[in-house]
């Protein structure tokens, strides 16, 4: 069936003057305008129960954010747990994580953390041919041998993610075999809390 | 589409729904407003079609009373959160007489005469589905509720029923659930007793949910049920057609079950349509019919759903007809 309709072709239609990018945002026609992706942590205040992980873990599959790694722990007052979530997304992005978290009934309160403490925990599993070169680099890091065999030296440390990216290549000459890594977990800076909502 | 019915459709100014399946008129004037003002809507990708070229000289206000809707998927120059109704009664207040807009009614005029809805109904043709869902309108009142499956038939229903009043138009929307039909017809009887009820369902969509008929018998619901049959999945059909060269594979049913003698056996009433010269009749009986009743319209297989704005296409480059397909396609 061809269709009955009629009308002047696409061809010989007008055309708008403007476009958007891929993120719906109108741009000058002339100019690329994009956003670059920035590293963002995000600290929510979730009730500490089951389900909450897969609640709010699925909604970041479903929008295909781009995570880099979520932790999730319980808080003191055994009802909350507190989630650092660290996205890589363009900005338009990271307001929608944040929009889209405190859409989720069982989160109180979402923020984006600056200038906060973040540490992450890191288990390295090195060749053990040469431990003291080892034990040095650990040190270096201010990490240390938890296991040291004839043919493996574990080394846990704790920092950042870039100083922990930084060991890890470090330990990279001595033969790294498995690496397991927690993700970020962070608190607002100074006095201030983490809970609540950021403006 | 879930707004159908908010606005009269047979206003001067309604220009009805944008998108994939909408009018030409529509997306003309989607793809050419310099301001949108947009309440309510998610910007589904069935609205936006592909985001680049979806209303690119508009400034946009967006309304929705779910802040994560908003510059979700079209970014919203003026941002407003808020429920509907205080959102419009606020920009009434704050504009006390509406800007000039002469020039853009008359061009959404000249839009709306050359692309016409039209279609062709030849009389020793097969029944063409807009011809039916035309004369079910022109024969309810109103504040009839339409309600619908997910296919060819439910654009059929959306396009050619003129919609007036409000929470008139019951159908899957996003989920493009299958089978939704004859059940949200049902629904739609219990809370609406005094209103007339009636389903366009596709012959694939009933056979999905059609054992609900049991329910609505038992519980005496006055609905009649027009499914616009066309032995077929008729919208995969279309694109099996259109994107994949033809190759039709498990959209064709060439043998559907006789769907009046399916009704009768439920304890409802059945109706077979086929020709232009008892669709008037047919419908009077059937709506007149105290309880559910089935009319099987056997309707033309060939017809397929225009206009159409292909999956992530140019809103302002829809197809009227298969040649324009063709040529948006290139």
């Amino acid at each position: 069936m061809t269709g009955d309709m009629t009308g002047p072709a696409p061809s010989e239609r007008p055309k708008p003057a403007g476009r958007r990018n891929h993120q719906g945002i109108r741009v000058d026609p002339d100019a690329l305008a994009e956003h670059q992706p920035r590293r963002a942590v995000i600290s929510a205040l979730v009730a500490h129960e089951p389900g909450v992980l897969a609640d709010v873990s699925g909604l970041f599959a479903r929008r295909q954010f781009n995570i880099e790694s979520l932790t999730v722990g319980p808080t003191t007052d055994g009802e909350t747990a507190r989630m650092t979530i660290v996205v890589e997304e363009p900005e338009p992005g990271i307001e929608q994580v944040k929009r889209q978290l405190r859409k989720e009934i069982p989160v109180h309160s979402v923020r984006e953390l600056e200038g906060s403490t973040e540490r992450e925990l890191a288990l390295i599993k090195v060749d053990g041919d040469d431990p003291a070169g080892v034990s040095a680099v650990a040190e270096m890091y201010g990490g240390q041998a938890v296991e040291a065999g004839a043919e493996v030296v574990t080394v846990e440390l704790t920092g950042t993610e870039a100083q922990v990216d930084a060991a890890i290549e470090a330990f990279e000459r001595y033969g790294v075999r498995e690496v397991a890594r927690t993700g970020t977990a962070a608190l607002a800076g100074g006095p201030q809390e983490t809970a609540g909502d950021d403006q | 589409m879930p707004s159908v019915g908010v606005f009269p459709e047979d206003h001067e100014l309604a220009m009805e729904m944008a998108g994939m399946h909408g009018t030409g008129y529509a997306n003309m004037a989607v793809t050419h407003c310099d301001v949108m003002f947009a309440v309510g809507t998610r910007f589904d990708d069935r609205l936006t079609g592909g985001v680049e070229t979806f209303a690119p000289d508009a400034e946009l206000i967006h309304a929705d009373i779910d802040a994560s809707e908003i510059s979700k998927n079209i970014h919203a120059d003026y941002p407003v959160v808020g429920d509907a109704a205080a959102v419009f009664r606020q920009f009434a207040d704050a504009m006390p007489r509406s800007p000039d807009a002469q020039e853009w009614r008359e061009q959404c005029a000249t839009w709306k005469d050359e692309y016409p809805m039209t279609y062709d109904a030849p009389k020793d043709e097969p029944l063409k589905p807009q011809f039916v869902v035309e004369a079910v309108d022109e024969a309810t009142p109103d504040d009839a509720i339409v309600a619908t499956g997910v296919g060819q038939h439910q654009m059929w229903a959306v396009q050619y029923w003129t919609y007036k009043e409000p929470r008139t138009w019951v159908s899957s929307h996003g989920l493009g659930a299958m089978g939704y039909g004859l059940p949200a017809a049902i629904g739609a009887k219990v809370g609406a007793p005094d209103q007339e009820v009636v389903c366009f369902d596709g012959d694939g969509s009933f056979l999905m949910t059609c054992q609900e008929l049991a329910v609505a018998v038992r519980e005496s619901l006055d609905i009649t049920v027009f499914v616009l049959n066309n032995e077929a999945i008729g919208m995969v059909r279309q694109w099996q057609d259109a994107f994949f060269e033809g190759r039709r594979m498990a959209s064709e049913y060439p043998w559907v079950p006789d769907f009046a003698a399916l009704a009768d056996a439920f304890g409802a009433r059945g109706f077979t349509l086929r020709e232009y010269d008892d669709v008037a009749d047919t419908v009077r009986e059937a709506l007149d019919y105290e309880g559910p009743s089935v009319v099987d319209c056997h309707i033309d297989p060939r017809e397929n759903v225009f206009p159409m704005v292909p999956s992530g296409g140019d809103n302002g480059r829809f197809a009227m007809n298969s040649d324009q397909l063709e040529e948006i396609k290139g």
